[in-house]
Formats: structure tokens, C-alpha cells, sequence
């Protein structure tokens, strides 16, 4: 069953204002309603500013992000499993990372440049190894893992010669947005927002991928060509992300899979809808993940792993167009 | 026209095409016969930049190597014979064959539209534009594919066996549709198995043989000639001149 295109993206931003309420306003100690006309004490506005807001829009814009990489990933390799630790994305960050908590580990903002710079390198690797061997689909995925592997390789050399950034390799692993602050989205956002849109403008291009090389190349498509400038802005959103919140597994997965059991729509229309959606499931996510054992915090990573994989294993035993693109 | 002079395709240290000069013309339908693995997908796909070669291929008295994609795209189209089958409508398919005239930002216009609708008209899949690929049986896919090739408004069309998965019916509504365009002015390059419906409505036969253009010529003067044939097919072709028969030639021993 689609639902209609209209009903989705309304859908969409009422989920999305709706999380926001949630996210700024639950557990302080005062009415909605202030919030709309700014009346509320000194203490409660640093909370909202300097805590609420920013991991709002931290996990909003990272829920986005990987939703639409995951999304454009799979169509770009016509594979419904793809995502960004495929082609190692992941892997390159978390050893970038690792990297600059040993070199400045008082400077928070290196971590997430050297994160966002982890992505690209790896990107950049698998492309120019798959370039080696005949770029496709195929070969991609391989390098992917190839490097994935080189990279956890180091990670874990990193650690066995620094013992004493395994503290960051966990953090790094469970994922969260508990410690994020405002001016580490003052890069992140722009970059974010930028490869979005052009995502959108390249989507036409994305939805004759999906027709098959040849029909693609056929139609005046420089396959190659759009192919690498994917992989690129995949590992722009998916490095931003990672940087922000270390790694954040399966919503680049489950969301773009049901959206596209919902709305069979072109890739313009999926890259909206995959972005509200995947904002909104990260935000509550990340809600779920602070106050389910309030007063302890859980990292949202490790709850999404969770509630992952059992989703995603009722993806693959469920019958009707469970892996269709 | 196009225009192949000196053309030679090798897959690594295998020469797998070699023409010396051949050419193409709008108007005409031109179906390429010959064995597995003679060259007759390679031949379509060096004329779409699909596979490296040598030599010079002219389009329309442009060098194809020169020519940038799109601009390429709205002179010839190739349609395989295997496609893919995404959930996507079959009308958003047939409107991506205007890609090659709106790229990537520009907006369908009325005309364009128009030639959609037109298009899906002529293949007689209007009635299913509202439904999915993934939905349709392979020769309703096919038809929708053809939909779209047709959308493209390119001067040559380059199928590679588009009667694959149609009925007996359909196989004869899209020759009919071939010979419309054809009389609109298009060039057609078929690769077909099917030598009966191949001699029947070809202007024009090549028959190659492991890479190496054989012979060229209308139907009626290849089965003066049919050396290579034979040799090949291990059959003949005769022509039948009863308004009966669906198709004029036939296979003989």
C-alpha cells in the first residue's frame, strides 16, 4: 500500500515540530505554550540553548543525513543493503578520530574535522582501488571492505599502542549526542544542508542509475562520473555525521527502506521524505535512549543496534518486495 | 548516417570487432543476424560509447568520441535487451527519455509531455502508466521500455532483440510501430534470431560471423546470395509471395 506523496510530507513535519516540542521541553518545569512566547526563566533558557537545541538539531540533522546516504548509497549500487560502513566510511572516521583524540586531545572540534576528513580519505580509496579493477557495483563494495578492514586494522594497532584511547574507540562505538555542542554544527550544518542539495539536483540522474548502466549511459549519463560524485557527498553526510555522534548503525538502512515500501516515489521525493523521517526516528531515538532508564542515559548507538537488527532481520524474512529498490 | 570506418573492438589481447566501412541511414531498418558471440551487441554498444574502440564513427558527420553524452543521446539511443525493473511508474520511466534534453535541473514542459504521452500511446502501454514496473509481465515492461526509447525523439534507435519477451501478436504491433518510425524519418538497428520476421521487414541485413561484417545487403538480393547463410545458420531463406503468410520469407533446408 503507498500512501500519498502529500500525506507523507505532512506527516513528515508534524513528526518532526512534534519531536522538537518533545526535545526542548520534556522534564523542564514549564508550560508548552512559553516556550511560543519566550517566557521562560534565565536557567531554563541556557538549558534550551546550550544543551536541548543543539542536540536536537545535532540528532535531527544526523538522523537526516545518514537516512538520505543510505538512500542515495542504494541506489547509487543498486543494492538494497548498502550503506556507509559498505564502503568504509565508518571505519575511516573512527580511526581519523581515534587520531586526533591522541594528537589534541583537548581541541574537541579536531575530532570531528579529522572525522569528516576520515570519510572522504576512505572514500576517496575505495574509488581509486574499485577505479583499478573496473569500477562497479561490485567492485565498490569490495574495495569497501577492503579498506574497512585496513582501517579497523589500524584502529585496533592505535589502541594496542595507546592503551589509553580505548575510552574514545567505545565512546566512538556506542554513538550519542549527549556531549554535543553548539559550534560543533556551525561546520557540520552548512555541509549537510549543501550535499542535500545536490542530492536533489542530481536526483534524476540517481533514478536512470536504478535503469541499469548501460540504459543509463545510454540516456546520456556519464555513469562513472555521477557514480563517484555520489560515493563523495555519501561520505560528506555520512563523515559529518559520524564525526558528531561516532557511529549511529541502521538508519541508514531502516529508514530508506520504508520509505520506499510507502511512497514508490522518485529520488527527489524519497531524499525529502527520507530526511524528515530520518531525523524524526533519530530524534526520538535519541528521547528514547535518555529517558528509558532516566536517570541513566543509554547511548543512542547502542539502542539503535538493538532495535535494529531485529527490524532488519524482519526485513529480510519478509516477503512481499522486502529488498526492492 | 552514421559512418564506421576502420572500427575494431578488442577485449584485451582479442579483437572481438572489425569493420571496415559500413553505414547507416535514417529511414531504414537495418537488423543485424549472426550467431552468439558474433559482435552484433558489441557493434550496437561501440555506437553508443558503451565499449572502447578504434577507428571513427560518424553521426550525422560528427566523430561520436567528440560528441557529449547528451548531445549523443539525442542522436541515437540504445535499448539492451536485458533491463532492470525498479518500482518506478511506467509514466516516470517514459519521461525520462526527455533526460537527454533536460538534464538533470530542467522541468518536464507541455511539449515534452506531450511527446510522453504520445510515446506511450504508440506502444500501447497508456493504459498502464499509472502502474509499476516491477508489477508488469516482461513484454508489458518491454513495451514500456520501448515507450521511453521512443520519448528519446532520437534519430537512430539501437535495439538488441526487442521482441525477446513478446508474444507472437506483440512481436508483430512492434514491427508495426518500427515501421512507423521508420517512415517518420528514424534510423532503426535491430538485433534479431528471428530470421523470417528479420528478412520480412528489413530494408537492410548484416550478417556478421565471429567479428567481420559478411554481407550487407536488401533482403531480396541476400537470398540471391546466401553462401554465408548457410554456412552459418546451416539453413536458407526463400521468399513467398502469398499475402497469407505473416511473413514473405521463410526457412528452408
Amino acid at each position: 500500500m503507498t500512501i500519498s506523496l502529500k500525506k507523507m510530507i505532512c506527516v513528515g513535519m508534524i513528526v518532526s515540530i512534534i519531536a522538537l516540542i518533545i526535545s526542548l521541553v520534556a522534564g523542564l518545569s514549564f508550560h508548552v505554550s512559553q516556550l511560543f512566547t519566550l517566557s521562560i526563566d534565565e536557567s531554563a533558557k541556557i538549558i534550551l540553548y546550550k544543551v536541548r537545541l543543539p542536540r536536537f538539531l545535532a540528532a535531527y540533522f544526523v538522523g537526516a543525513a545518514l537516512a538520505i546516504a543510505g538512500l542515495t548509497l542504494q541506489s547509487a549500487l543498486n543494492n538494497a543493503l548498502a550503506s556507509p560502513s559498505v564502503i568504509g566510511i565508518n571505519a575511516g572516521a573512527g580511526f581519523f578520530t581515534l587520531l586526533a583524540a591522541l594528537l589534541f586531545p583537548y581541541f574537541l572540534h579536531a575530532r570531528m574535522f579529522f572525522g569528516f576528513i576520515g570519510a572522504l580519505v576512505s572514500a576517496l580509496a575505495v574509488y581509486g582501488i574499485s577505479h583499478q579493477a573496473g569500477v562497479s557495483k561490485t567492485t565498490l563494495v569490495l574495495a569497501g571492505l577492503a579498506v574497512s578492514s585496513l582501517m579497523s586494522g589500524f584502529v585496533n594497532a592505535m589502541i594496542t599502542f595507546f592503551p589509553a584511547t580505548v575510552g574514545d574507540k567505545v565512546a566512538f562505538n556506542l554513538g550519542g549526542f549527549s556531549t554535543v555542542i553548539i559550534s560543533q554544527l556551525y561546520f557540520a550544518l552548512p555541509v549537510i544542508i549543501i550535499a542535500v542539495v545536490i542530492l536533489l539536483k542530481l536526483s534524476r540522474g540517481i533514478d536512470l542509475l536504478l535503469l541499469g548502466d548501460e540504459m543509463a549511459t545510454s540516456l546520456g549519463i556519464h555513469v562513472e562520473r555521477l557514480r563517484f560524485i555520489l560515493v563523495i557527498l555519501v561520505a560528506l553526510l555520512s563523515g559529518v555525521s559520524v564525526a558528531i555522534s561516532g557511529l549511529i548503525s541502521f538508519v541508514g538502512l531502516i529508514v530508506p527502506h520504508i520509505v520506499r515500501r510507502l511512497t514508490k516515489a522518485n529520488t527527489k521525493v524519497n531524499i525529502v521524505v527520507c530526511g524528515l523521517f530520518g531525523g524524526s526516528f533519530l530524534v526520538y531515538s535519541d528521547l528514547l535512549a535518555k529517558y528509558l532508564f532516566y536517570p541513566y542515559e543509554l547511548p543512542v548507538g547502542l539502542l539503535l543496534s538493538v532495535i535494529g537488527a531485529p527490524f532488519f532481520i524482519y526485513l529480510l524474512i519478509h516477503k512481499k518486495r522486502r529488498l526492492k529498490l | 548516417m552514421i559512418e564506421m570506418h576502420d572500427l575494431v573492438v578488442k577485449y584485451g589481447n582479442r579483437q572481438v570487432l572489425y569493420i571496415k566501412n559500413l553505414t547507416l541511414k535514417k529511414g531504414e531498418i537495418v537488423t543485424i543476424i549472426g550467431q552468439n558471440g558474433a559482435g552484433k551487441s558489441t557493434l550496437q554498444k561501440c555506437l553508443t560509447s558503451l565499449t572502447e574502440y578504434k577507428g571513427v564513427i560518424l553521426i550525422d558527420g560528427k566523430s561520436l568520441k567528440e560528441l557529449p553524452a547528451r548531445q549523443r543521446a539525442q542522436k541515437i539511443v540504445y535499448l539492451p535487451q536485458a533491463q532492470s525493473s525498479p518500482a518506478m511508474q511506467v509514466r516516470t520511466l517514459v519521461s525520462h527519455g526527455r533526460f537527454p534534453y533536460l538534464g538533470y535541473s530542467h522541468t518536464l514542459s507541455v511539449e515534452d509531455k506531450q511527446i510522453v504521452e504520445e510515446a506511450m500511446k504508440a506502444t500501447h502501454v497508456d493504459l498502464l502508466k499509472d502502474r509499476f514496473l516491477d508489477e508488469l509481465s516482461l513484454g508489458e515492461r518491454q513495451r514500456a521500455f520501448l515507450a521511453m526509447v521512443i520519448a528519446t525523439g532520437s534519430d537512430y534507435l539501437l535495439l538488441d532483440e526487442p521482441g525477446t519477451y513478446l508474444d507472437l501478436i506483440s512481436q508483430h504491433e512492434l514491427m508495426q510501430i518500427l515501421q512507423s518510425l521508420k517512415r517518420a524519418g528514424k534510423g532503426i538497428v535491430l538485433i534479431n534470431h528471428d530470421l523470417p520476421l528479420s528478412f520480412s521487414m528489413s530494408d537492410q541485413l548484416i550478417l556478421l560471423d565471429q567479428g567481420q561484417v559478411l554481407q550487407v545487403e536488401a533482403p531480396d538480393d541476400f537470398i540471391n546470395h546466401q553462401e554465408h547463410l548457410r554456412r552459418i545458420f546451416h539453413v536458407g531463406m526463400k521468399k513467398i509471395e502469398d499475402p497469407s503468410l505473416l511473413y514473405q520469407y521463410v526457412i528452408i533446408q
